[in-house]
């Protein structure tokens, strides 16, 4: 038995030993009890992570003769940030709201605390006084229950015990922002990213940080966020998997994604899981309408409703090309890359990542990343301070040196070189334009990526499309991803049967979700905040579709 | 035992599972059942049912659960009753290694997956290697598999719960009762239809059910085959969705009902006479000696079996070794940098102590909530006992989002359960949610154990002056030790590999266990895989050694379990 039990304790040790061996020595320093703390929340990944602690560390001791530690918590990616965000700020609120009002915390007043439409109302409210005193609020009288949530959210410094928010997209960061979960200055008024705009004015001028780029917010009007690097989304392919399946050249913009050589083979990103993705098929839209008006010479008008409609039709084919929709923004390339789609929507700096992972010794490699031709913008990858943020002095200080020219310098300067980052190429493009210099352009991993240039190619109109966002991610869901199966099994019958006229016509019927009845119909529904008539509208249309595939896959 | 102290027994469970079971998920799901004014609503789950494609979803969950219940049964009852009756060369490795399934760890299994199963991947190079596929069509396996492939990946992954429950049943059958009915000429299948199935129906019924909850409700696999239409894929897709739309909630509770009911029925079909009629083994079994032809049928069912469970870990292991593995059978650039990388990460050491205090007191809380709930269940009569039963089986079909989320708000400051983080430190409450998911195969093991051991030998001693508690402890226990081993071993490795509650509970760096230290190295740009899956094998290799060396100290006791 003594023998036995040494064997496996032995054997144990063994296991257990190794990464004990191989421990960093820096492991313990960074942690050094007498360490400030910052907390930061980030879907940002763990190369970012890593670098960006490092570097503030860093910085912090030798400017400031600081020992600062940088506590990062990363609950999933920004879908879960934002459920994780909603769930802590409502038990705060909860207990706040109890204490002061005495009344229940129901569901209504979940949604009308974090409501930033009844800001508003609010100023009007507070200025006539009536919100003064809580107790005295008159339970069956839902309106003034709601000015009073919202007021009490508004006046408060609760704090969930995070400092900053650093990383999604511009409209995770304005749906905080709105929710009053983002702050422009922390309760002394000294600091927050309002507050390092005064410090700094020149940053944020049109030279260095423009408030907006082609259409594109780069940071909140308010400064409840700021952008701190570029992102984009475009198409990566593998060039072995074209060949096979008869492509001669590589895709160049978004309607290649619709070949029906590509059945089975494209890999999406979801739109109803992040904002980002959305903003990319809202993009594919936009280009649309554009060329209809350069190219065809329509009106405004006319271009939008037109150039929606055959956006629309293009999805549904693009949709019907791919494997799946995911939320994993690492997921697309990695599955471009090792062949088991053939191409797929995805992030810049993942597709440049995964092209140069993959080089050989010829310098050539089968993954390639094309930004599509006049169907890309460019959208600000923003930080932001929480709410009632425990350590707001360092908060600020972390934005500061996310901006500055040493913090930029860790997006995109290659491993090793001056002023770079230690370990990781992060090959993202920072924010700053006075960044893209022939002297910093040395030191970059893409020297070639300009993003204000390409930016210039194509500008976003918001009016066109950005008040049908929502409505949207909600269309795609119900024609595509809910009836994926049946949408198909439809495209495979009509590829079958040598795509015919008709078939096609039926397949590309996309009158339920046309423009008009999207401005009229769908987007009412979205807006009442009736989330049962919402689920209604989805079953109906996705059932209506759902027979429409139905229909071509038997009679084709 | 007294009365008053299975009624205590009873109380404290029941009580248990309100707080940390029903209210969280109420917590979470509220939403779908409360209208904004706070009355009540039953409108999403209507809409659940008039909807054609949630329904399609639950059809296809039932099928995904029924077959692959039954494709394990397959695979394990024949391997099991093999290693019952044979001696065969190899037996002590080929029994551990026919485990292997319950040590693949989360992210980088799908990874591993993908690099063996994808149109480039290690199955198709090697089938155009041997001139069965051209190169110019490959087979897209994940991508045709559906509902198939689904069921064929969760069979061999799952295999082993039925195995280690039919081996524990196996070990409690009293080999008298299969020698008489061969002295009266009941033999083969004859005898194992009418003699050893009905003895051994108590841990066959316990590792069945739990494989068809955990299919029923699987996630990962449907989501690797990029199979949408299952009711676990719906779920996941609605509660990320960024309308925050209530749906999902009602469709979580619907898929719990739904559990509920297929258990209930499941144990009214085949579960109504579990209790022991006889006594337990009273000789121990002799095993055949086996001829050339049963040793070649055994060992190689078991290298069968094996080899194909073990493509997964393949995939991983070799991921993590590898520099450049693309459209090739085996990887053509080989190095061990991302061990030293993966074991070197500031998050790793951490997070490897952290898993194991959260895992090993989670699965001491698992055996004595296991054995009280089991206990109650099988030997009293009190009312509702059958309700407590069924309710232990619920937190495998659970969402793992849901039940996080859940706990999350209920230990915030000014919140009932507050207490239980300690200053920052989850620990209690990650010990709880490990707990309360991993109850589930402790339940079973326990109360198959008390099904098949006569509650007469507990009554004797009784008889003799011993008090019902003692003889509890000194009786039954020791004798349903193969069952709770089984059990324990189970829960153990499976909260080692726990996901979503140390995703979201497990908050700062310093207390995030190995599953989010993996998840964290996924996500590294371009080598991120690699030094997941480096991490990944090293905790396959922890989990290894662990299980068998349990095998190897506990000795006898596991060897009722393995018959080595």
């Amino acid at each position: 038995m003594l023998l036995r039990i040494s064997i496996v304790l032995a054997l144990l040790a063994i296991v257990l030993i190794a990464p004990f061996a191989m421990r960093p020595d820096t492991a313990s320093d960074s942690r050094q009890s007498d360490a400030e703390r910052l907390v930061i929340i980030t879907p940002h990944n763990e190369s970012i992570q890593s670098e960006f602690a490092r570097a503030f560390t860093r910085h912090m001791k030798q400017k400031h003769a600081r020992n600062v530690f940088v506590d990062w918590r990363q609950p999933g990616g920004t879908s879960e940030i934002a459920r994780f965000l909603r769930s802590e700020f409502s038990t705060r609120v909860e207990t706040l709201w109890e204490e002061k009002t005495k009344l229940p915390f129901r569901q209504s007043t979940r949604d009308d605390f974090s409501n930033g439409k009844l800001d508003e109302q609010v100023k009007a409210a507070t200025q006539q006084g009536l919100l003064n005193d809580l107790t005295l609020l008159d339970r069956n009288d839902p309106e003034q229950l709601a000015l009073a949530a919202r007021a009490l959210y508004l006046h408060s410094d609760i704090g969930v015990g995070i400092d900053l928010f650093f990383g999604g997209g511009a409209y995770d960061f304005s749906k905080q922002a709105s929710a009053g979960n983002l702050v422009p200055v922390d309760a002394s008024g000294k600091y927050g990213p309002s507050a390092l705009a005064k410090a700094h004015p020149e940053w944020f001028s049109d030279a260095i940080m423009p408030e907006e780029v082609s259409g594109e917010p780069f940071r909140d009007s308010q400064f409840r966020w700021l952008g701190t690097v570029l992102s984009s989304f475009g198409i990566c392919y593998n060039s072995d998997s074209l060949a096979r399946l008869g492509f001669e050249s590589g895709l160049s913009r978004w309607d290649d994604l619709a070949d029906p050589r590509l059945v089975g083979q494209v890999a999406l990103a979801d739109p109803t899981k992040s904002g980002s993705t959305t903003k990319a098929f809202e993009m594919l839209i936009q280009e649309r309408i554009q060329r209809l008006q350069q190219e065809n010479g329509l009106t405004e008008a006319d271009a939008v409703r037109q150039g929606w409609d055959e956006s629309m039709r293009l999805i549904l084919k693009i949709s019907a090309n791919s494997r799946y929709f995911t939320d994993s923004a690492a997921k697309v390339p990695r599955d471009v890359a090792l062949g088991d789609a053939a191409a797929g929507m995805c992030i810049d700096f993942y597709g440049r990542t995964f092209n140069e992972l993959y080089r050989d010794e010829n310098d050539e490699s089968h993954v390639s990343f094309v930004m599509p031709r006049a169907g890309t913008s460019i959208g600000a990858d923003p930080i932001g301070m929480l709410r009632g943020a425990t350590s707001p002095e360092l908060a600020h200080r972390f934005i500061e040196f996310v901006l500055s020219r040493a913090g930029q310098k860790i997006w995109n300067f290659r491993p090793g070189s001056p002023g770079g980052p230690k370990r990781f190429a992060l090959r993202r493009p920072p924010i700053r334009k006075d960044f893209y210099t022939p002297e910093n352009q040395a030191h970059m991993t893409d020297p070639d990526v300009n993003p204000y240039e390409i930016a210039e190619g194509f500008t976003y109109h918001p009016d066109w499309t950005g008040s049908q966002f929502a409505a949207l991610r909600f269309v795609i869901r119900c024609a595509c991803i809910e009836p994926h199966e049946e949408q198909r099994a439809a495209w495979k019958a009509l590829i079958d049967a040598g795509m015919p006229a008709e078939g096609l016509a039926e397949f590309e019927d996309v009158s339920s979700i046309s423009y008009d009845v999207v401005v009229s119909e769908i987007d009412a529904v979205m807006r009442s905040k009736d989330k049962v008539a919402e689920i209604q509208l989805a079953r109906k249309l996705a059932s209506q579709f759902r027979d429409h595939y139905h229909h071509i896959t038997n009679t084709h | 035992m007294s009365r008053s102290l299975a009624i205590t027994i009873y109380s404290a469970t029941a009580i248990f599972f309100a707080l940390f079971f029903v209210y969280p998920i109420w917590h979470t799901v509220k939403e779908a059942f409360l209208t904004p004014s706070g009355t009540i609503t039953f409108e999403y789950i209507g809409e659940i049912f008039l909807n054609p494609i949630y329904v399609e979803g639950l059809i296809n969950s039932f099928y995904m659960g029924l077959f692959t219940t039954i494709g394990c049964i397959l695979i394990a009852l024949p391997l099991a009753l093999l290693s019952n009756q044979w001696e065969f060369k190899g037996k002590q490795i080929l029994n551990s290694l026919i485990l292997i399934p319950l040590i693949l760890p989360p992210f980088v299994g799908a990874l591993g997956i993908r690099q063996i199963l994808g149109q480039s991947g290690v199955f198709n190079a090697l089938l155009t290697q041997v001139g069965l596929m051209d190169p110019g069509a490959p087979f897209d396996w994940l991508g045709e598999g559906r509902l198939f492939g689904v069921v064929l990946m969760n069979a061999l992954h799952l295999y082993p719960i039925a195995y280690l429950n039919i081996s524990a049943a196996l070990a409690n059958v009293d080999p008298a009762m299969e020698e008489a009915a061969e002295n009266l000429g009941c033999h083969g299948f004859r005898r194992l239809f009418r003699i050893t199935l009905p003895m051994i129906m108590p841990g066959l019924f316990a590792g069945a059910t739990i494989i068809f909850i955990w299919s029923f409700t699987e996630l990962g696999v449907p989501l690797v085959f990029d199979f949408t239409r299952v009711t676990s894929v719906q779920i996941f897709d609605g509660i990320k969705d960024l309308s925050g739309n209530p749906f999902p909630y009602a469709l979580v509770v619907v898929m719990l009902v739904a559990t509920l009911f297929f258990y209930l029925t499941g144990k009214w079909l085949f579960g109504r006479d579990l209790s022991a009629s006889t006594g337990r083994a009273a000789t121990g079994r002799s095993l055949k000696q086996a001829t050339p032809w049963a040793n070649a049928l055994c060992v190689g069912s078991f290298v069968g079996v094996t080899a194909i469970a073990i493509l997964p870990h393949l995939g991983v292991i070799l991921l993590s070794v590898s520099e450049r593995w693309y459209g090739t059978i085996l990887p053509t650039e080989w190095t061990g940098q991302h061990f030293i990388d993966a074991l070197g990460h500031p998050l790793t050491l951490n997070s490897i102590g952290n898993s194991l205090k959260y895992a090993s007191i989670a699965t001491g809380v698992n055996v004595i909530l296991g054995i009280a709930i089991a206990y109650v269940v099988v030997r009293t009569k009190l009312p509702g006992r059958q309700f407590l039963d069924a309710i232990a089986m619920l937190p495998l079909a659970v969402p793992g989002l849901v039940l996080a989320f859940g706990y999350l708000a209920m230990t915030r400051e000014g919140q009932p359960f507050d207490f239980l983080i300690l200053g920052e430190n989850p620990i209690l409450i990650l010990v709880i949610a490990y707990a309360v998911r991993r109850l589930p195969y402790v339940v079973r093991s326990a109360a198959a154990g008390f099904q098949q051991t006569s509650v007469t030998l507990e009554e004797a001693a009784q008889n003799l002056g011993c008090r019902p508690l003692r003889s509890l402890m000194k009786i039954t226990l020791p004798l349903i030790a193969a069952n709770l081993i089984a059990g324990g071993l189970l829960a153990f490795s499976f909260a080692m590999l726990e996901v979503s509650d140390s995703l979201i509970l497990a908050e700062q760096q310093a207390h995030f266990p190995i599953t989010k230290a993996i998840y964290a190295l996924v996500s590294s740009l371009g080598n991120g895989p690699h030094l997941a899956s480096a991490l990944g094998v090293w905790a396959m290799v922890f989990l290894a050694v662990t299980i068998t060396g349990a095998g190897l100290i506990l000795g006898k006791k596991l060897g009722a379990l393995f018959r080595v």
